[in-house]
This record gives structure tokens, sequence and C-alpha cells, in this order.
């Protein structure tokens, strides 16, 4: 630290030469002259080190004791600004700089959207555009209010909003609407029927009256509680039923592909673009459009200059890279189809069977006909099979 | 009391209170043998690279060694740095 600010204070290495030096150094003590690192070079000369604003004040004390100092060296940064005295347009141009730095720092050049999970971010990036909120615009004219008003009114799935710019990066941190539950009507009647085929492992009846027992098989569509209750003092009268109704299932999907198809041959040809984004505007670098010739597959890769997430300038490289490729036709690799297929075909009876069901069992068959690859998955499941239908 | 002996060092001494607080007495601290600190000092009276010769007062302080520097200095404190061999009293 005191190293930082000796470089800052900018300090003089001098010599002092006289009869006695060592005279120099008790007065500079007695009046309180900080120095530091003094050696004796011989019995007449001694170096000593001071800070750039006391050299007039030691000059004074060595005249005093017949002394005649000497600097030898000087450090630091008034030493190191004193070389860019007289270069007028250099510090003209840092100024420059330094203002443009500062103009550029009340623009906004980079939107980060956080806290959204259902709502994408494009809607919400939107919005804000509508409200006045986006790449390019001034941000100290922004009032958080007004951009909440407009953005709420125009996202309705978003319940809380909040813009926090620091240097030209605006975050935007969102807080979703927890969905409205869905009312169930008690007084519209239904029955607990069979969503789908299977064998009763477990019933829970809540309102209703069962119509099928543990163990039994029931088909798709198949009443399992009944809204309609015997009732001693008022006959039959009818109710919500209300069940959890846990079965054992069996599932069987099948995927089918074809065994050739086309693939990708890469050419080697590669064409490479680069183009500057000032803000909102872009300089091409190239002639032509950017469309590719044939078939390509475009890279684009953007490099915005900014410092560490702190500051971001409005200037930025963007390379386009087009590799060419022709499309011809390939045998397809069946284990590495198959293996492809079966992951998919779990992936769907995953999203089938949901949070509440549960895999018992499963295994995978696969043949080749016609030039078709067929996987079929057969699986044994548990799961809620009960699902309300009302009735008049 | 001993001849050339400071009364207020001796008054101090006598109620067991701390000579260098009470009369002024310099204080020498050596860490290791890099380096001395000299409290109350009264000026220095010699300086080269193997003797610093400090006023204490009525005593007098000769530090001995080898590349002795004069780390820095103010109106009560001296802070010697080098590879200290001795320290001298008269």
């Amino acid at each position: 630290m005191s190293s930082l600010l000796n470089l800052l204070r900018g300090t003089v290495r001098v010599e002092a030469t006289g009869a006695m030096p060592v005279t120099l150094l008790n007065l500079c003590a007695a009046r309180g002259l900080a120095f530091w690192d003094a050696k004796a070079e011989d019995s007449v000369t001694v170096r000593l080190t001071v800070f750039k604003s006391d050299l007039k004040e030691l000059e004074e004390l060595a005249r005093r004791s017949n002394v005649t100092v000497q600097a030898v060296r000087k450090r630091g940064a008034p030493f190191f600004m004193r070389r860019f005295r007289k270069r007028y347009t250099l510090i003209a141009g840092f100024a420059l700089c330094i203002a443009a730095l500062f103009w550029s720092s009340l623009y906004i050049w980079d939107i980060d959207v956080s806290g959204n999970e259902a709502v994408p971010a494009s809607k919400i990036l939107t919005a804000l555009e509508n409200a006045g909120v986006g790449v390019g615009s001034f941000w100290p004219r922004f009032t958080i209010e007004s951009i909440r008003s407009l953005v709420l009114v125009e996202v309705p799935e978003l319940s809380f909003i909040t813009v926090n710019v620091s240097g030209s990066r605006a975050e935007i941190i969102v807080r979703e609407r927890v969905p409205k539950p869905e009312l169930v009507n008690e007084s519209v009647h239904a029955h607990v029927i069979a969503e789908k085929s299977g064998i009763i492992t477990g019933m829970n009846v809540y309102r209703g009256s069962a119509s099928v027992l543990l163990g039994q098989t029931v088909l798709a569509g198949e009443m399992l509680v009944s809204g309609e209750i015997e009732s001693p003092f008022a006959g039959l009268r009818g109710v919500r039923a209300m069940a959890d109704v846990t079965a054992r299932t069996w599932y069987e999907l099948v995927a089918v592909q074809p065994l050739e198809g086309t693939s990708k041959s890469y050419t080697g040809e590669e064409k490479s673009r680069i183009a500057l984004c000032i803000g909102t505007k872009r300089i091409n670098f190239y002639g032509n459009s950017g469309i590719c010739d044939g078939n390509c597959d475009k890279i684009i890769t953007e490099k915005r200059l900014e410092l560490a997430g702190l500051f971001t300038l409005p200037v930025s490289i963007v390379r386009e890279s087009c590799a060419e490729y022709e499309l011809k036709p390939s045998e397809l690799d069946s284990r590495l189809a198959r293996d492809e297929m079966e992951t998919e075909l779990a992936e769907t009876l995953s999203r089938i069977l949901g949070e509440t069901g549960e895999l018992v069992d499963m295994n995978f068959t696969a043949s080749e006909s016609g030039g078709l690859l067929y996987v079929t998955l057969r699986a044994e499941c548990i799961e809620q099979i009960g699902i309300q239908k009302e009735f008049s | 009391m001993g001849k050339g002996r400071n009364p207020i060092a001796g008054a101090a001494l006598f109620f067991n209170l701390p000579e260098d607080t009470a009369a002024g007495e310099p204080k020498l601290t050596v860490t290791g043998s890099r380096r001395a600190l000299v409290e109350n000092h009264k000026g220095v009276f010699e300086f080269s690279g193997e003797c610093i010769e400090i006023n204490g007062g009525r005593t007098r302080l000769r530090v001995r060694g080898v590349e002795l520097t004069l780390l820095s200095m103010t109106r009560s404190e001296l802070l010697i740095g080098g590879r200290i061999s001795s320290v001298e009293f008269s």
C-alpha cells in the first residue's frame, strides 16, 4: 500500500554531499520531513529518498547545513505525467476518449434477462423494446414505474419486473405469476372413470362409491368410482366422486426410421466474413450478400468489447464462417440409429407417465423390414388412471 | 545515584516506572540481526555502512554491522536495517 502511495505522490532519490551529511538527516528528522532508505556511500556522501513534494524543503535544509543535494532518480506518477505536459493532441485524445466512454455509459448496449422460466426472454425483450428499453436506449430517461406498468400489462404472466443498470448493461429481473389453480365446481356431479386399461393395484376413495375391486382388470373408460350414492333417507343422490386409483398398465410404443438417408459431406471449402457492429449499425467488410451459395453451415460468433462484465462498449466484431457441404445418400448405422430410437422412446414414455407414474419394467426389440428399422418398446408401469367425468 | 546519571531516570527506577517514557531514555529494540529500532533518540552523530552512532541524551549508542541503512528516521524514532553485529553503549 505504501509503495502505491509513493508511486502516486512521486519520489526522488537524492545524493547529499558535504562535510557532515548527517547534519542534514538530523535536520530533516527535526523538521518532520519524511525520508527513508538512507545509505552512506562514503564519509561525505549519503543517498536518501524523499517525496517529490518535500524536495524544495530538503534543498533549503541542505543549504543551511552546507550540504549539496542532487537528484539521482525520479519515480512516480507526477514525473510520468510530466512527460505528456506538452503533448496537447494526446491529452485532447485522452480527454475525448474519457468523454466518449462516459457518453457511451449512458446508453444500454447489453440486456440480460433473468428469473424467467416459462415466459421466453424474447417476449420480455419485445415488451421492453415497446416500453423504450432496448439496445441503444438512453437509460437516465427510464423510470422503473413506467417500465413496470407497461411491461406487466403486455406480459400478464409476469408479476414483477425491475431494471438494474450498471455501466451499459441492463439487468432485467423478473418474477413469474403463479398460475391460478383450477377451481372445481362441487355442484357438478361426476364419476371417476379409467383413463387407461390396467389391473387395479390401489384405491383411495374420498367421495363416491367404488365400482371395482383391487386386482380387477379394467378397460379405458370403465367406471371406477360412481358419483351416485344410495342414501337410506334421500334415495339415490349425485356427488362429485373423488379417488386416487392406481393400476398396473402396459405400453407398447413403436418407432420407425428408414435405413437409408442423406448425410452431410463437407467439401472443405470455408468462407469467413467479418462485420463491425457499432450500436445498431452494422458495417460489413464484404461485398456480396450474407447468403451462402449452395448448402452450408453458418457459424456466427460475436465478440463484444467489454470490461469483465462491468462495462460494455457498443462495439462488437461479428465473424461469420460458412462451411460448404454436399448431401450424399448414405446407409444408416443401424446400431447407432437403434440407440437413438430407444432413447427417444424412453423419453416419450417418461413424458406419458409424468411425475406420478412409475416404471416397473421395460425392454426393447428391433427388427428390419423393407428398408425400415422398427424399434419397439414394451413397458410395465404403475400409474394413476382415474379421471373425473361429469354427468347430469 | 552514580556520576552522570539522569536524576529523573533514577527516580523512575526507584518508583519502578518505565524509564523510556518517564525520563526520555533511549529504548532499543533489535529484531533478529536485521533490524533495530531506537526510540527517544536525539539525533545521529555518525553514519556509515559499518557504524551508526546515535545520540541518546546521556547515552551514546553505537550500532555496528555491514550494509547498515537508515530505513526511516523521525524526530523520536530511528529504524536501522542491515546485518547488525553489535550494539555498544557509552
